[in-house]
């Protein structure tokens, strides 16, 4: 496998990631600045991508979107990823039906539709980002404890345990240096592929009207003030367009990596 | 102390299968015991048992005089496996797992026990730039030799062999079965062998305990 | 087989009790009273005398196990209480969207079947070839593109710019073909990237190398060989995907204003439309452990591994 395939999904994603990050410096304008005199102006040297319906520049509302759009996809997936390996590996290694009821659990709620459920949590406790943000982290924790448990149970029964154990190694030197390391490869590709599921479910519910409130920047709320005027694309194309950069390169990433652990390991 | 094993009236129960009925034997200090029998008819689930693993359903097991009742904390009882790679940590050096007793059992820190760690892998063999290897770059015969010298860092006073020769080219088999008659001459072992190989238990043991 | 499938209807009655008594509860915890909720929803005064007045008419004072069993004793009679928006029959209302939300459905699977049999198929023909590689770049993009966006730039070029199909709403088998292939898009590339993982991996084994030998047609060796082996994988990944399919994809009915489950969804949600959103958490896990039990009736019926592992 090239090392040099990895350019191709990861120089896009880290590109963007700088570019949102230093949205401070570099966006031209207050994403949130009004002028409605220069409503749907085409792109120019003073708006590189043009203006919105409220005369707000896209090029900025686009790098500030960015920055609320992938901070909050990055920190529910790392959330979900710590709280999901933890009680993953913590069932496998108790085994029994503590293992068998976190298996099962992550096959029902599998098939059964997420945005469901999230609906119905942000029913009960509100609808701004910091529901929407427990009722995702709630929903894909799961994900992470399935993996991180399987592996586990199947690393518990290697002679290695046995003679780690036999030479004074304690359950956490264990848990430690032997099946959190077996654990990682799986538990990167899964992450990447996750982050590009919560990046879409985020600007999913900020399209619908959940999470992020307007005047806010964020991708999938751009798309929905644009869904209004489909006769200037320009308002929603943009946003979209990154929206798609990031969830491809992530998901390659995501396959890329596991790739890679299937060729070192069969 | 003169056996350092004992085995008395050994009953194991898996569900409703009988694994080990009624076994009684003992081995005595610094000789080598070679168990045979069947596939399947429990050496490995024996080996479990002096280990400490798992409790046996009735009878007693002594090792050095004292009564088995879980894992040892002090290293005396170690194991070699079937399967090499099954039984090292393969997200480790060679370095790492050789030292894994010493930091463990003997609370010492990874920067002292280098010098060790080059002694142990020139008396099963290797050479000491092996240290910075990890599993996969090596063949069967030279990561059981590593397996050794893990055991061999516990000093220990009793090693189970299960089966440690399967799947090896049958001149690693001579020289891994020469490394143990040197290995138990110098460091004083007590062997317990498990093997199919009837000539190579009567080739190390000497004396020989057959399960039905 | 018959006996398997009444001993799992039996133990799915415990389940839907379980259900019940969620999609119960959970009303009950929201942070606003019931009685208060309903006041403001019939745009009544809130005073002390109205709100005793409701709780005695809604049966609110009585101790909650009784209130369980009236209520259970109402939806086992249909009565599911009334929409605070619409003020028509909830069962009545879900009805009318699942009818619509399973027309979409329909049309999905079908856009999902003959897309991803067409790709799968034949990019595993000419694997390595470049419309091999054409595949499975369209695979990623489909699977990464945000659906209510795709739906947007299907109506751009389409209804405004082609002028070939109507834009949103219900009506005619137009108004079907965008909703239907945005949702299908995603779960083309899934299977498709299945499918032609599955051919490849069957044509390796040496049984199929033994049909050559034997000097069966290529296509013979395809459709009678390879194929139904594919089954099995294919259907246990439907059963994953078929509980959301059929529970309505609120974004694609929002941006084709589709009036399906997932809509009506989002505006109870919206409008805390309570007695709706509870009629939905029921409707919805009932219908999902009917499909489960479904689609496992198809695993059996085509997979025999399945088969044997189910009902030895």
């Amino acid at each position: 496998m090239k090392k040099k395939r990895l350019l191709l999904p990861l120089a896009p994603l880290l590109l963007l990631l700088f570019l949102c990050l230093m949205a401070p410096i570099l966006s031209p304008y207050d994403p949130n600045q009004l002028d409605t005199v220069s409503k749907f102006l085409p792109p120019s040297t003073l708006h590189p991508l043009g203006t919105d319906y409220l005369g707000r520049d896209l090029l900025s509302r686009l790098l500030w979107g960015g920055r609320t759009t992938l901070g909050y996809a990055a920190m529910i997936s790392i959330f979900s990823m710590a709280i999901g390996t933890f009680i993953g590996i913590f069932s496998g290694w108790m085994g029994g039906i503590i293992a068998k009821a976190v298996i099962k659990s992550s096959d029902i709620l599998r098939s059964f539709p997420n945005i469901v459920l999230v609906m119905i949590f942000m029913t009960f406790w509100g609808t701004n980002m910091y529901c929407l943000s427990l009722a995702l982290i709630l929903t894909r924790w799961i994900w992470y404890a399935r993996v991180s448990s399987t592996i586990t149970i199947l690393q518990k029964r290697r002679p290695s345990i046995l003679a780690s154990q036999l030479v004074g190694c304690k359950t956490s030197d264990l848990l430690i240096h032997h099946i959190f390391p077996a654990i990682l490869p799986q538990l990167s590709s899964v992450f990447f592929i996750d982050f590009g599921h919560t990046l879409l479910a985020i600007s999913g519910y900020s399209f619908l009207g959940f999470g992020v409130l307007p005047p806010q920047a964020e991708w999938g709320a751009m798309i929905r003030d644009g869904q209004n005027y489909l006769s200037h694309p320009e308002m929603m194309v943009w946003s979209g367009l990154c929206i798609l950069i990031v969830v491809l390169s992530a998901n390659t990433l995501g396959d890329y990596i596991r790739d890679l652990w299937e060729e070192t390991h069969i | 102390m003169t056996s350092i094993l004992q085995v008395e009236n050994v009953t194991k129960h898996y569900q409703n299968k009988v694994i080990l009925s009624n076994l009684s034997f003992s081995v005595p200090k610094g000789s080598c015991c070679g168990l045979v029998g069947q596939s399947g008819c429990g050496k490995s689930t024996l080996c479990r048992l002096i280990a400490g693993l798992e409790p046996p359903t009735s009878g007693s097991i002594k090792v050095m005089e004292q009564f088995v009742n879980g894992i040892r904390q002090d290293g005396a009882v170690q194991m070699i496996f079937q399967n090499s790679l099954e039984a090292v940590n393969l997200y480790d050096t060679v370095f790492g797992i050789i030292s894994e007793p010493m930091r463990y059992l003997f609370h010492r820190k990874s920067s002292q026990c280098k010098e060790d760690v080059v002694h142990l892998l020139s008396q099963v063999g290797l050479p000491s730039d092996y240290m910075r290897r990890y599993p996969r770059q090596l063949s069967g015969g030279q990561l059981q030799r590593v397996a050794i010298a893990r055991a061999l860092a516990a000093k220990p006073k009793l090693l189970l062999l299960d089966e440690p020769l399967t799947g090896l080219d049958l001149s690693v088999q001579a020289q891994l079965l020469n490394l143990f008659t040197e290995l138990k001459e110098q460091y004083r072992l007590t062997y317990l062998f498990v093997s199919h190989d009837p000539s190579a238990v009567s080739y190390l043991s000497d004396f020989i305990v057959t399960l039905p | 087989m018959l006996r398997h499938l009444l001993r799992e209807m039996f133990l799915l009655i415990p389940l839907l009790f379980f259900v019940s008594i969620v999609a119960f509860f959970l009303v009950r915890c929201l942070p606003v009273d019931g009685a208060t909720a309903y006041l403001n929803s019939i745009q009544v005064p809130i005073t002390q005398e109205s709100l005793s007045t409701i709780r005695k008419e809604l049966g609110l004072d009585e101790p909650v196990f009784i209130q369980y069993l009236r209520w259970l004793g109402q939806i086992l009679h249909g009565n599911w209480g009334y929409s605070y928006q619409t003020k028509r029959p909830v069962l009545e209302e879900l009805g009318r969207g699942f009818s619509y939300t399973a027309l979409l459905t329909m049309a999905t699977l079908l856009w999902i079947f003959v897309c991803s049999s067409v790709l799968g198929i034949t990019s595993a023909l000419h694997s390595n070839s470049i419309w091999d590689h054409c595949v499975r770049f369209l695979t990623s993009f489909l699977s990464s593109i945000p659906k209510f966006w795709l739906g947007f730039l299907l109506i751009i070029f389409f209804s405004l710019k082609l002028k070939l199909l109507p834009v949103q709403g219900v009506g005619t088998w137009q108004h079907l073909i965008l909703p239907s292939f945005t949702l299908s898009c995603s779960y083309t590339a899934i299977y498709t990237k299945l499918l032609r993982t599955q051919i490849l991996e069957c044509s390796q084994q040496p049984f199929i190398f033994y049909t050559h030998t034997r000097g069966f047609s290529k296509r013979h060796i395809m459709f009678h060989h390879i194929l139904p082996n594919t089954l099995p994988s294919l259907l246990s990944s439907f059963t994953i995907h078929c509980g959301s399919l059929f529970s309505g994809s609120v974004l694609v009915e929002t941006v084709f204003g589709w009036p399906g489950l997932g809509r009506m969804c989002v505006d109870a949600v919206n409008a805390r439309n309570y007695p709706m959103i509870q009629g939905y958490i029921l409707f919805l896990c009932t219908l999902f452990v009917g499909i489960n039990l479904l689609s496992e009736c198809l695993c059996i019926t085509f997979s025999p591994q399945y088969r044997q592992e189910k009902l030895q």
